[in-house]
């Protein structure tokens, strides 16, 4: 059984109807959340602290999907990068293939979806931070 | 006069030239293109694309509209579900994720739609979704049999 309590997840979308309630299913699972609603701030709250997960919406206005995965890289590439999305997985596949988005959620999605991607994540970043300490061992 | 003239050009257009041949080359269509009335009505060619592309456009469409409302109650439902300790109102909210949880499939199906395919239902024409059954995983039943 994993322990969610440690995960930090970077929540970013600019609805506050569905980000509160997205923040509210997290903390339900264990997740430690910030909640950011501007690019900006997305970056800075990255800048000073460490995520294991970070949720954003695809359907932002004016967001560029490919940049904005692709600054996050740089920041940190043991975070997971989850995208909620709506359209056909096919168009996600063709557009964002070989972008660094690690996981898809499809819309809509209930409180086990969002449970399986966050043990997902959290499995996945405590593997990478494992492989981390043994090479630096 | 220059009217005329203008007319009197595209008259000269479908006369018959000297080679015997009717049509014009300028508005001969492909042999491709040529369809015949009973093709018209079926949908056929350049018609059937073009039922596909409107088709995919609204489906689109309705899965982008609808997915955020729907995931905004479905996600309440389940936070409610999950700290109500009334057995009755439990019971109740069962049924309506239940529900949701059939919205969520159609929309689905709407979402992964690559086909122009319609039933009848009681003379109404219906854009069919669902998959074939054979691609269907097993059921939780099919599963424990297996």
């Amino acid at each position: 059984m994993l322990n969610m309590n440690n995960m930090d997840v970077l929540l970013f979308d600019n609805r506050t109807d569905q980000s509160l309630m997205i923040e509210e299913m997290l903390k339900q699972i264990g997740c430690r959340v910030s909640l950011v609603m501007v690019k900006s701030d997305c970056f800075a709250k990255l800048i000073n602290g460490r995520y294991d997960l970070v949720l954003f919406d695809h359907s932002i206005p004016g967001l560029d999907v490919t940049g904005f995965v692709n600054k996050l890289e740089i920041i940190d590439r043991s975070m997971s990068v989850a995208m909620m999305v709506t359209l056909s997985s096919r168009f996600y596949e063709e557009k964002y293939g070989c972008s660094g988005i690690d996981y898809l959620i499809f819309k809509p999605f209930g409180y086990e979806d969002l449970l399986l991607l966050v043990t997902e994540a959290f499995q996945y970043s405590q593997g990478f931070k494992q492989t981390i300490l043994d090479k630096w061992k | 006069m220059e009217t005329r003239s203008k007319i009197n050009n595209q008259q000269n257009l479908w006369d018959r030239p000297k080679d015997g041949n009717l049509t014009a080359p300028e508005v001969r269509r492909e042999s491709g293109e040529r369809r015949c009335g009973a093709d018209r009505r079926s949908g056929y060619g350049k018609n059937e694309d073009h039922l596909l592309r409107g088709t995919l456009a609204a489906s689109a469409s309705i899965v982008f509209q609808f997915s955020r409302p729907f995931t905004i109650i479905l996600g309440y439902v389940d936070l409610l579900l999950n700290t109500s300790k009334e057995k009755h109102t439990k019971k109740n909210l069962a049924i309506i994720k239940e529900q949701l949880e059939i919205i969520s499939d159609i929309l689905s199906d709407f979402r992964e739609l690559d086909d122009f395919k319609t039933t009848t239902f009681d003379g109404v024409e219906i854009l069919t979704t669902n998959k074939v059954m054979e691609e269907e995983a097993p059921n939780k039943m099919d599963r424990k049999l297996i």
